[in-house]
């Protein structure tokens, strides 16, 4: 390892929170290929993970020379001394003041007294300001309810900053954070210990994203969902607010980090990139009938209930059509299980299929539609993918999604409307000849604007700019 | 001991004279039972059975002070850690398991305590007594079942049979008595530490043979490792009891050898104007310790267990409420527990000038009865603050608490034994004044925090389990 830093390769740490190398999906996808694309630049990965021992999705590039967790629900027991523990907790407190006011949180403070692998797990209720502190904000936001359960979840929520606080950061040259939350905060901290820059890379809004999770959750009461969302969006905002450079992959999600502190200057749009020659060089080899495909993982934020009655619509329509959920379906086997008896229900146990993981190419070649049912996406790769092969795109409004299809109400539904996403793949079905004209012009579109070789030396520029910084 | 305060607290709302009276002998039984007996015991035998004596009363008297100091002075420790680990089992219903740490720590007592009786008396060479060999034997004797009857003691206040107890005592007492008579007639001195022992010894059997009558023993073996895992799991309750046992007695010991007089022809010291002072003192914290015992101690536990209940299903304010309630709770039962203690501390002060001429032979004095009686009010206050951080299992502080009492008492026992004028009893008084407020402070500071402490107490739990 000292070996590589002695080497003068660019050192970057990628801080990865419930993503690489140990979830698929979109950020992990962009993640290796960032790793493969820049093989000229050593990465280490630092990654939160909810549980330890979990098994690796990817196979992890050379380039990455090293490989550090976190595991968010340890304890881990403080090997070094918290200095001046009283005013550290006094600033732990002004940083719940500061929180609540939405003012700047200066969390340097606090770091330098909290030296590496020092936490606060005990000090942050045993002592009188901890306690008073706890006991305050549980009077004014759980009056009503038992304080036990108040209690745990303010230690859950606090015992995870407590962790990413003290953990070690790996040395690198730039950390670069692909989300705010435990990972922008833990970038944060790797910044002001070690004196290198932080980049902050979101593909969605991640406090966004929880908070959407955490309003669905019926097992949270009412306090406690307040106290999680404000937690979120404080780690949010501290990030956007301390990241040298943010970026985001479109204006709108770019103005959202403006208004939580990110600055005009430094906060950037870099869409995404795909491998346009890859998917551009899919022999396209239509099959008889009528072939609709969604690729995606079989999880709720896909939506792919909202796809199935759909799907329904359409074989109502065309009985030769065929439908085609492409990817993994273990993610979430209860969901996998109602969506497969939704199908049964359906009587559409012949027309369609679960495929799990594929090559998708194949899949590329015969589709007539690719569809897209989610209810939050930042800038979908697989619209990408399907523009370079030469797909038409149906979608839901979410994300960044209405720019890429050029805002068509053709091609557009609202969220969880089958009927509508229903009506835009009939209207593909009936339009084959203005079709070929979008075909084209996506063609163009992905080739001038999301080309992912343009996405590489984006980067390495950002990169550059903040080793000179 | 809530448990038996409880019981008494049931009896006596039974109203009547009866119950009073049961509840008042019941509770003399458990809190001074052994030590109540044996000063009964010499005061009877000095009176009635003197001749028994005539080789040696002194000796006799020493016999029994020194059973009684060293037994608490080298085993009081372990006897809390005995009981912390009874307690357990009781809690979980296990009462043949308790009986049988019973009786494996009789065994480890029994042999330890056998060692250091044939050690010490085997230096006791007089030629004033006719059967010394006997004398030694059963000194010997008398220091071991004296160590085994605390143990009991201990134990058997579980079958809260509270007049049996007592009637056993009277008993063992009768026993004794007529032992040191008979035997004392034949043997002389020999023979009168040989009824005594004797009688101490049925005491004993008795005791064993009640508890066996209720309760079958697990086996002991099991209970060997778990019981050792208490020593390093509360050593700090180990070191609260060692310095306390041992405070109690430095005093009088520190006296004996700096001040005291040697028991003709042997290495055994005494200093009678203190001790006696001391033992007949000590007798006032009786109707204290039995006030505690009913009381203060039952009334505490109820409050504490009803915040015990309340603090995983209330509300914040509720859980503070609670707290204040128990910390009320504490201050009142100290409050009219320490008046109870005061008035009789006052009488008794009054009138000591009088006491000394008439109970104490004027072998003590007006002034050091006076101390000794007001360290005795303030031994019973941090003895009931103890309890009550014990309750809180704030052994560390209890522990502190004690090595203040222990250093206090033995330092100013010195200092002032060394005076151009010597005071006798201020090192205890002091040494008892400061241990109060220091326990007081801590066991404020210990109910103020206890709420925070429980939930972090839980949370280290599930780290240890690894749940986390």
């Amino acid at each position: 390892m000292t070996d590589r830093i002695e080497s003068n390769r660019l050192r970057v740490c990628f801080v990865l929170e419930g993503s690489y190398p140990y979830i698929t999906g979109g950020v992990s996808s962009w993640v290796q290929d960032m790793i493969l694309g820049m093989p000229d630049i050593d990465f280490v990965l630092f990654s939160i993970s909810p549980a330890g021992e979990q098994t690796l999705k990817y196979d992890i590039p050379k380039n990455v020379v090293e490989h550090k967790d976190i595991i968010l629900s340890d304890l881990p027991k403080s090997s070094r001394k918290i200095k001046g523990k009283i005013k550290t907790l006094k600033l732990l407190k002004q940083m719940h003041k500061d929180f609540k006011s939405k003012a700047h949180v200066k969390i340097g403070d606090i770091l330098e007294r909290l030296p590496e692998g020092s936490y606060l797990y005990d000090e942050a209720v045993s002592s009188d300001i901890g306690w008073d502190m706890l006991g305050r904000s549980n009077v004014q936001n759980n009056p009503m309810y038992s304080f036990s359960d108040y209690y745990w979840s303010w230690r859950s929520a606090h015992n995870m900053i407590f962790t990413v606080l003290g953990a070690q950061p790996p040395e690198a040259d730039i950390y670069h954070s692909v989300s705010t939350g435990y990972a922008g905060l833990l970038a944060l901290s790797a910044k002001l210990r070690h004196g290198k820059p932080f980049l902050l890379t979101e593909h969605g809004l991640y406090h966004k994203e929880r908070e959407m999770e955490l309003r669905k959750a019926q097992f949270l009461r009412g306090y406690q969902r307040d106290m999680w969302i404000k937690i979120y969006n404080s780690l949010s905002r501290m990030a956007y607010h301390e990241a040298d450079i943010s970026t985001s992959l479109f204006e709108y999600n770019r103005r959202i980090q403006l208004d939580l502190g990110a600055s005009e200057d430094t906060a950037l749009v870099i869409p995404n990139g795909i491998d346009v020659e890859r998917y551009s060089s899919v022999k396209r080899v239509p099959r008889e009938g009528f072939h609709i495909g969604l690729v995606g993982r079989v999880v709720p934020i896909k939506d792919i209930k909202t796809f199935i009655t759909m799907s329904r619509m359409v074989h109502e329509h065309f009985k030769d059509a065929k439908f085609y959920c492409i990817g993994p379906t273990d993610e979430d086997e209860a969901y996998y299980e109602d969506c497969k008896r939704m199908v049964k229900s359906f009587n559409l146990t012949e027309v369609f299929e679960f495929t799990g993981r594929q090559n998708v190419l194949e899949y590329y070649s015969f589709l007539d539609v690719m569809l897209l049912t989610s209810v939050r996406e930042a800038q979908p790769l697989v619209i990408l993918e399907a523009y370079a092969a030469g797909i038409p795109v149906v979608s839901t409004k979410v994300g960044n999604v209405p720019e890429m299809l050029d805002y068509d109400d053709h091609f557009l539904a609202s969220s969880k409307d089958a009927e509508k996403l229903a009506w835009n793949v009939k209207y593909i079905k009936n339009h084959p000849e203005e079709m070929e004209e979008i075909i084209k012009s996506n063609k163009e579109k992905v080739n001038t604007l999301y080309n992912k070789n343009d996405l590489y030396s984006t980067y390495k520029n950002l990169y550059q700019k903040l080793m000179e910084k | 001991m809530a448990g038996i305060g409880f019981e008494l607290q049931r009896v006596l709302k039974q109203g009547g004279m009866t119950g009073v009276f049961k509840v008042a002998l019941a509770g003399i039984i458990i809190v001074a039972g052994p030590w109540l007996i044996s000063i009964l015991g010499i005061f009877a035998l000095s009176r009635f059975a003197g001749f028994a004596l005539k080789e040696g009363g002194v000796l006799f008297t020493a016999a029994i002070v020194y059973s009684y100091a060293f037994s608490l002075f080298l085993f009081g420790g372990l006897h809390y850690i005995y009981t912390r680990y009874t307690s357990d089992l009781i809690y979980i219903k296990d009462d043949s398991r308790a009986f049988a740490t019973l009786l494996l720590s009789m065994i480890i007592i029994g042999v330890l305590s056998a060692v250091v009786a044939f050690s010490g008396v085997y230096f006791i060479r007089t030629d004033q007594i006719e059967n010394l060999t006997m004398y030694r034997i059963f000194a010997a004797l008398l220091f071991v079942s004296i160590n085994l009857i605390w143990l009991v003691m201990i134990f058997i206040t579980l079958l809260k049979k509270y007049m049996t107890i007592f009637m056993v005592y009277i008993l063992g007492m009768i026993l004794s008595f007529g032992a040191v008579y008979f035997l004392g007639r034949d043997y002389k001195l020999g023979g009168a530490m040989a009824g005594f022992s004797i009688g101490q010894v049925s005491i004993l059997i008795m005791l064993l043979i009640l508890i066996r009558h209720y309760i079958k023993p697990g086996s002991i073996f099991r209970e060997i490792k778990p019981l050792i895992s208490y020593f390093s799991k509360y050593k700090y309750l180990l070191g609260a009891g060692v310095f306390y046992s041992a405070g109690i007695w430095i005093d009088k010991i520190a006296l004996w050898f700096y001040a005291g007089s040697h028991v003709e022809g042997t290495y055994l010291v005494l200093f009678e104007p203190y001790d006696i002072t001391v033992y007949f003192a000590n007798l006032t914290l009786i109707p204290g310790l039995v006030y505690f015992m009913v009381f203060s101690e039952t009334n505490f536990y109820v409050r504490l267990r009803r915040f015990l209940l309340k603090i995983s299903t209330r509300t914040f304010t509720e859980i503070q409420e609670e707290k204040f309630r128990l910390l009320n709770t504490m201050k009142v039962s100290l409050r009219e527990q320490s008046i109870f203690q005061g008035v009789i501390t006052v009488g008794l002060m009054v009138v000591a000038g009088s006491i000394n001429e008439n109970f104490l032979g004027g072998l003590s004095s007006p002034t050091t009865l006076r101390i000794v009686l007001s360290g005795v009010f303030f031994h019973l206050l941090f003895l009931t603050l103890l309890t009550f951080l014990f309750y809180l299992e704030r052994y560390k502080e209890a522990f502190i608490t004690q090595i203040c009492f222990f250093s206090v008492n033995f330092g100013g026992t010195l200092y002032f034994a060394g005076m151009s004028t010597p005071v006798y009893g201020v090192g205890y008084l002091t040494a008892g004044i400061l241990t109060s407020i220091l326990s007081g402070l801590y066991l404020t500071r210990a109910i103020k925090t206890m709420d925070r402490r429980i939930f972090g107490l839980l949370e280290r739990d599930e780290i240890k389990r690894g749940t986390k």
